[in-house]
């Protein structure tokens, strides 16, 4: 997952819905994230990469719609709705996730473990 | 008029006459005795404008050693600082109502008399001197002498830089040769501090403030920072022990001759007496006033670690007789560049200490933290990333070098280090660079949220932390390098398809021998190993077979994807008898799925005990799991008691007052997180006691969280 200025970032990716839950004026995702080009980036325990300046999930709420919808802990979130997470400040990235018009996110994610899979279930199958 | 002189000073002679006391030794009310003589020859005698407002005393009076207050008219010309209010400030005594003045006022007296008075009253002096001399008989003239800038901005000797300048007056006056001339610049000794906001006492502040402000937290000898705690760094307990300490204390003033011993262990900022006298801790808020605490003592540790890192250059590096027991390269190893780091520190603390001068409620240090963070800190990235090369010079010169252990030995058994050894001198950089950020926290935590400080401070706190951050990282790639070229030159491939070690990316993450399991030897006895040693990196496991301490050859390798482990099939019956001579029990199996050959290939290891087994399953086992973990909120907190350094690549450095978090506890070893940046290794138990207090935890868990930002959404 590490970047490469100027290359296309290449990343296996899942798709995750999240609906937002009311809790009283706010809609909320139930996870916390970490992470954005203004932040530093060595103090992410999730990254591969200590560089990595992308927006990482640092806490899931249980219980939460994040966790019934399946995302992890450290799980690095590529696009929100389509808009980008991977060169976004911390602040940005918030807002992305908390706008009050918006009822459900899309996320696309990336973890190491999906790699992994991939990975793997390419190198038992060689056809594939 | 003579009340209010203004500043008239500045026409003085010498720039080191401290020319400031404007009015605020308002000592002399109209009714004073003295004080008619004193405004008509006041404008004729002091071609200087000495601002004081007091009564010149003349001759015969001081010698008298009375009341200085004497009505002698006849000398009026003479104007003497011996009764101005910094010759009575000098004392250790509080300005005290001129009543009950009498006692007092000969010690200070004196002092200045010396200086004024070209010949004649040297001997009267010379006795008061010893009564009024507070520091103690540790000052004498010839420091005066030596002092050469009286202003010089020395630490302990700040309340005497007033004699300096007294001295050097003296000077003058001599040269000037008549009594007229010596026309005592008065020197005020608050000249480095203003005089402060709000107070109407201002004298008794003043007097304070000389004799305290510099004596209150620079005493003669800081202590040691190796010693200190910062309270800073505890979360709870500190908040406590605040709230009953100010409260009680009503503002004692100037009954009679307060004598304080200002050598206290750990002064605080409400306990400054100048803070005590001008009473604002009675118009502050609780939260402005731990907000001014943890200010302070960041000034005050600053202090002490100048401190500290003063001892190491001037006794350590800069000690020609350790320096002959080494080479050059070694001794620029050892100490690298610590001089510079010296310099830096103290820039850093004259900045915080004229800030704390001018201030006595003071708005915000963070803009000076953040100017030398941002700017001036380097040299401890440099200081750090040297951390390898000179734990390794340290540890080689001590056991080959015996000339250097013998003069190590006499100079840190002399006084002057406290009996510390120099290793934990040369940890200082990197232990003060570490604490900043956790100080510089607690600054932000007690300041109101959404103020302009407020995102000073969160501004500071974020430079200091990168700072932090790229030290840590310097040190490990200078290490991780370091290590691979010397396993690179160890390794003989031999027979197997070799391919380039040494790579930016790749770093050793544990190493260690690795006995056979018993089971496969029984049929291949003659001619198979019995032994393996491993060399587990980041992302390659190297098999090979030890010749010699420096030189293995490789037997297989394969990727760390295609390496799995299982616990040895007698895993579950880890409770029986561990008299089993083959002790399965500790045994694992490593299965390669691709090796060099591109084959499978299984081994069956057994580990010396149930923590090296664990250790091993635990390193290779970790690439597995992507690390993302543990929510590693309820697990325990440990603090650790004793510093450990790590002796293997997978063992985790820990610092005293550090946090980890364990994950995993095998006999007497423990498997953690680091808190301050997510590390993890495996390191003694006894070196770190757990945290019961589930505040505290709690407290620990935020301010982590603080330290690395994490919104929710």
């Amino acid at each position: 997952m590490s970047f490469v200025p100027g290359k296309p970032v290449t990343a296996v990716v899942q798709k995750i819905e999240i609906q937002k839950l009311r809790q009283g004026d706010n809609l909320i995702l139930g996870f916390s994230i970490g992470g954005g080009i203004d932040q530093d980036p060595g103090q992410n325990p999730f990254s591969e990469d200590k560089s990595d300046k992308g927006i990482y999930v640092t806490r899931i709420t249980p219980g939460g719609p994040a966790e019934v919808a399946d995302l992890r802990v450290g799980d690095k979130i590529m696009q929100v709705n389509g808009w980008d997470m991977t060169v976004v400040t911390h602040d940005q990235a918030r807002k992305k996730l908390t706008k009050k018009k918006e009822e459900v996110v899309r996320l696309l994610i990336t973890r190491k473990s999906l790699e992994e899979a991939v990975k793997h279930s390419k190198g038992c199958h060689p056809r594939q | 008029m003579s009340h209010s002189e203004p500043d008239s000073g500045t026409d003085n002679k010498s720039p080191q006459m401290e020319t400031l006391f404007s009015t605020v030794l308002h000592i002399y009310e109209p009714g004073d005795e003295g004080y008619q003589q004193k405004s008509p020859q006041q404008e004729t005698a002091t071609p200087q404008g000495d601002e004081v407002d007091r009564v010149v005393v003349p001759e015969q009076v001081i010698r008298s050693t009375e009341t200085p207050v004497a009505k002698t008219p006849e000398s009026q010309k003479v104007v003497l600082s011996t009764e101005s209010p910094a010759a009575k400030r000098l004392g250790i005594n509080q300005l005290i109502p001129k009543s009950l003045a009498v006692a007092s006022r000969p010690k200070n007296r004196h002092h200045t008399t010396v200086v004024t008075f070209p010949v004649g009253l040297e001997n009267t002096s010379s006795d008061s001197r010893s009564r009024h001399s507070a520091q103690g008989p540790d000052v004498s003239w010839d420091d005066y002498d030596s002092d050469g800038d009286g202003l010089a901005f020395r630490r302990n000797r700040r309340n005497k830089s007033y004699r300096a300048a007294v001295t050097s007056l003296d000077i003058e006056a001599m040269t000037a040769g008549t009594a007229s001339a010596t026309t005592l610049k008065r020197v005020d000794e608050t000249r480095e501090s203003s005089p402060g906001p709000a107070s109407g006492h201002r004298r008794k502040r003043t007097l304070g403030r000389k004799r305290n402000q510099r004596g209150s937290f620079k005493d003669a000898t800081p202590r040691l920072y190796q010693e200190i705690r910062e309270r800073g760094l505890h979360s709870t307990n500190q908040d406590e022990m605040l709230e009953d300490f100010v409260v009680v204390e009503p503002p004692a003033q100037d009954q009679g001759i307060v004598m304080k011993s200002y050598k206290q262990a750990h002064l605080t900022w409400s306990q400054l007496p100048q803070v005590k006298e001008s009473g604002i801790l009675s118009t502050i808020t609780p939260q402005e006033r731990k907000r001014q605490e943890a200010i302070f003592e960041i000034i005050t540790s600053e202090h002490s670690y100048l401190h500290s890192l003063g001892i190491l250059v001037r006794h350590f590096k800069n000690n020609a007789e350790l320096k002959n027991t080494m080479t050059t390269t070694e001794h620029h190893h050892l100490f690298s560049n610590i001089s510079v780091i010296h310099t830096v520190s103290q820039r850093f603390f004259k900045d915080l200490e004229n800030r704390h001068n001018d201030q006595l409620l003071i708005r915000d240090i963070s803009d000076i933290v953040q100017n030398h963070a941002a700017h001036h800190f380097e040299p401890y990235i440099v200081y750090c990333s040297n951390e390898t090369f000179q734990q390794r010079t340290l540890q080689k010169l001590l056991n080959d070098n015996s000339a250097f252990k013998e003069t190590l030995k006499n100079i840190e058994t002399s006084g002057e280090c406290g009996g510390l050894p120099m290793l934990s001198f040369l940890i200082l950089p990197m232990q003060r660079v570490t604490r900043l950020p956790l100080l510089l926290d607690t600054i932000c935590q007690k300041t109101q949220a959404q103020t302009a400080e407020y995102f000073a401070a969160v501004w500071a706190l974020k430079a200091m932390s990168k700072l932090v951050t790229e030290c840590n990282d310097g040190a490990r790639r200078m290490e991780r390098t370091e290590q691979m070229y010397t396993i690179q030159k160890q390794m003989d491939f031999g027979k197997i398809k070799p391919f380039p070690l040494v790579s930016a990316s790749r770093w050793l993450k544990k190493r260690g021998e690795l006995a056979v399991s018993s089971e496969e030897l029984s049929i291949w006895k003659a001619f198979t190993t019995r032994s393996y040693y491993l060399f587990l990196f980041n992302d390659v496991l190297i098999v090979t077979k030890k010749k010699s301490e420096e030189s293995f050859v490789v037997l297989d390798y394969a990727t760390l994807d295609k390496v799995e482990v299982e616990f040895g099939k007698d895993a579950e019956g880890q409770a029986s008898s561990p008299s089993k001579n083959n002790s399965s029990y500790l045994s694992f199996k490593l299965r390669m799925t691709k090796n060099s050959e591109g084959k499978l290939e299984q081994i069956s290891l057994v580990a010396d005990s149930r923590v090296d087994r664990a250790r091993w399953v635990i390193a290779l086992k970790e690439q597995k799991q992507d690390k993302v973990v543990t929510c590693t909120d309820g697990l325990p907190q440990y603090e650790v008691t004793k510093t450990y350094m790590p002796k293997e690549p997978d063992e985790l450095g820990l610092r005293q007052a550090e946090l980890v978090i364990v994950l995993q506890k095998e006999e007497e070893w423990c498997y953690g997180e680091r808190m301050r940046d997510g590390e993890s290794g495996w390191f003694p138990a006894s070196c770190a006691t757990e945290i019961t207090n589930p505040t505290a935890v709690e407290d620990n868990v935020q301010r982590m969280k603080r330290l690395r930002k994490e919104t929710n959404v």
